[in-house]
């Protein structure tokens, strides 16, 4: 399976040369549930199964998906909150199940988290000033003066008034305590950040106000970002390269605006067709809804895992899984056998809006 | 009070006219008891629902979208809010001056609701038929049986989920559930709040369009609570922008979001994200005002790019500006013979 390792591998690579910083090939996440006795009797839940993408220096990584996809197991392996199950995962190159000590707090610095509610990941009894200095303490980063003085500009940099550097989180709106949870994790220079739904609980103005932060302060500090959401538009919206996962595997990859704009895996054009537009115009005449439910991850269909609920399922579908594979020059991948490898590559146009149409 | 006659006007013109509406809200005004007084959530909205008609509140968080919903329904905590109105009618009935026993009988019969956790409107200790079963003994008419219920909801195998517990369906099937419960007695009206917004994308489209199947099968009116304009955009006939407290703008879905006459709903529209739209995005500065501590004038005005100084000082009422649809904003245009009658 190497040859498909390495096409995997390099047809995720973007094509601007720039280095990965993470690279993850054939990772897999496998949780014991049931019997926890001795690990013995009991299932195994493949969580995440066998991906392989590079994350580049300074993009800005979109994965996308419906809850129990994986997004969220995949950010906490990127976090190393989680070991991998098996695959390996690359940080600048390093394996990081090889980091010591040392080298993982050095990754502890470089990667850092801002999650979906901020009120939770922040702790209620601490000020602001103490929640944003706390990573530098952690880390012993600069004298107390100089913690200081970063985290007025760093509360500047996030839009919060400094003054208020005193207050609790309490005192604070849901927007604002987003801001403070990005100053926090600003406050150590990392290199990455790792958003796992930032946006999703706040309001739509609110929203778009995080998201215009966001894009600032990444290409104010050069940050590398992973951003995960279910919300493709807003995916769309912030990032350069999007992966679309589906019952923990990837099943297409690519620009954002195109694997969004033009979806070529099934999947990916039902969810893209599934979200309501505010254009009332833009209703479509029957909306061609997906049956079904995402398959129960401790029984997987054989073949291709969205193969029940697919509209355009061929017989070859439940029986051999599609892998990731290049479909064309622009660096798109898609899993699905409707698409030839790139050699071949003839009607990628075919399988495009059209089915959108298509009423199931 | 002069406000009330051309508010009364209001609520009829923006309604289609079918017949007597099924719900019709006039001057609703709901406050909480809070540690520093009564703080006033709610603030004099009216609006009808037709028949058929699914109406979109929609609005984002604190603008009293669900307060409205759970006050209609009488369900606040007794002593912690206090619910006026000039009238609050449902299918007819004057609701206002009801008491607890009287509502009780109301709900589950003539108007039901849903909420956004089915989990937690679903008891966990007792089985999909029984809970579906104790809504429909208080339907009129001949007995259905839970599995019929729970077939008209498109719930998969419903056989099998009878005698199942809520924790083995998935938040889909449990809002089919829920919706099943909801309409076990056929009520004229349903309120359905945020139903959606804890679902996937794909499932909720799947919700939304049984929504409106089970509406033009039954004739249900269904006042949908979201915060997602794709939402009311495929989903209502009409829909009522609430800011603050206050329905800043309503009309048919099509006009409001094609063309919306309110700032508001303008920078909402500016700053919402869209599929296949990737581009800069408007941003609406600020957020919605405390309602302890309201602006004198206008409640959008500090956030409103448009404001002059006269939006600062003056309230803007809601206008009729045409035959369906109505504006709380100084710069709309009155709609001429409609306003003084």
């Amino acid at each position: 399976m190497t040859t498909a390792a390495e096409s995997t591998g390099a047809g995720a690579k973007s094509d601007s040369g720039k280095p990965a910083v993470f690279s993850l090939s054939h990772v897999t996440k496998e949780f014991h549930v049931g019997s926890r006795f001795l690990r013995w009797g009991g299932a195994t839940l493949r969580a995440v199964d066998d991906v392989s993408v590079d994350i580049v220096r300074e993009e800005c990584f979109g994965i996308v998906g419906e809850s129990g996809c994986g997004k969220s197991t995949l950010a906490k392996m990127l976090l190393l909150l989680e070991p991998v199950t098996s695959g390996q995962l690359l940080f600048e190159g390093k394996d990081v199940r090889t980091l010591d000590r040392k080298g993982r707090r050095e990754f502890r610095r470089k990667v850092q988290a801002v999650l979906q509610d901020p009120y939770s990941s922040l702790n209620p009894r601490m000020s602001v000033r103490d929640l944003i200095a706390e990573p530098m303490e952690a880390l012993g980063v600069g004298t107390r003066k100089e913690r200081e003085e970063r985290v007025c500009y760093l509360m500047e940099q996030v839009g919060l008034n400094p003054d208020y550097r005193h207050r609790f989180p309490h005192q604070f709106s849901g927007g604002q305590q987003q801001r403070v949870a990005i100053a926090r994790a600003l406050s150590v220079e990392p290199e990455v950040l790792i958003l796992d739904e930032p946006t999703s609980a706040l309001d739509v103005s609110v929203r778009t106000q995080i998201l215009r932060l966001l894009s600032d302060v990444r290409s104010k500090f050069s940050l590398t970002m992973v951003f995960i959401s279910h919300d493709l538009a807003v995916v769309e919206q912030i990032c350069d390269r999007v992966g679309v996962m589906y019952a923990g595997e990837m099943v297409e990859t690519g620009p954002a605006s195109e694997v969004i704009g033009r979806a070529m895996h099934p999947y990916t054009q039902a969810l893209t067709a599934a979200v309501p537009s505010p254009d009332p115009d833009e209703r479509p005449a029957i909306r061609e809804l997906l049956e079904g439910e995402i398959p129960n991850p401790l029984n997987m269909p054989s073949g291709c895992r969205f193969h029940p609920r697919c509209p355009k399922a061929m017989d070859r579908c439940s029986a051999d899984r599609p892998l990731l594979q290049a479909v064309q020059a622009m660096a798109r991948e898609a899993a699905c056998h409707l698409f030839a490898p790139a050699e071949g590559a003839p009607g990628k146009a075919d399988g495009e809006r059209k089915m959108a149409g298509e009423v199931l | 009070m002069n406000n009330h006659s051309s508010e009364g006007d209001i609520s009829r013109t923006n309604s289609r006219a079918s017949g007597d509406p099924v719900l019709s809200v006039s001057h609703l005004s709901c406050e909480f008891k809070t540690r520093s007084g009564w703080i006033r959530v709610v603030d004099d909205i009216s609006f009808d629902v037709q028949p058929g008609e699914i109406l979109g509140l929609v609005g984002e968080s604190g603008s009293g979208k669900s307060v409205t919903c759970l006050s209609l329904m009488r369900l606040h905590k007794k002593g912690q809010a206090r619910v006026t109105a000039e009238s609050l009618k449902i299918d007819g009935e004057e609701t206002r001056d009801y008491d607890d026993r009287a509502m009780r009988r109301l709900r589950g019969t003539k108007v039901s609701m849903i909420l956004q956790d089915p989990m937690s409107s679903l008891n966990p200790t007792l089985t999909i038929g029984s809970q579906v079963n104790e809504a429909l003994k208080r339907a009129p008419g001949p007995r259905r049986k839970p599995v019929d219920s729970l077939r008209e909801v498109h719930l998969s195998s419903p056989e099998r989920r009878v005698s199942q517990y809520p924790h083995v369906l998935s938040g889909g099937m449990r809002q089919r559930v829920c919706i099943a419960m909801a309409l076990a007695s056929r009520p004229k009206l349903l309120f359905a709040d945020e139903p959606t917004t804890a679902l996937d994308v794909t499932i909720q489209s799947q919700i939304l369009a049984l929504l409106k199947r089970l509406r033009d099968e039954h004739g249900t009116s269904v006042v949908l609570v979201t915060h997602d304009l794709g939402v009311v955009a495929q989903t209502c006939d009409r829909v009522a922008v609430m800011y603050s407290g206050r329905i800043v703008e309503m009309g048919p879905v099509r006009d409001v979001l094609r063309n919306p006459q309110h700032p508001y709903t303008r920078g909402l529209l500016a700053a919402l994200p869209r599929v296949g739209h990737r581009g800069e995005l408007k941003i609406m500065e600020g957020q919605p005002p405390d309602p302890r501590a309201l602006p004198p004038g206008c409640r959008f005005a500090p956030r409103c790019p448009e404001a002059t100084e006269e939006c600062h000082r003056t309230d803007p009422r809601l206008v009729v500006t045409s035959a369906s649809r109505s504006c709380a904003c100084l710069k709309a245009q009155p709609m001429v013979q409609g306003a003084g009658a």
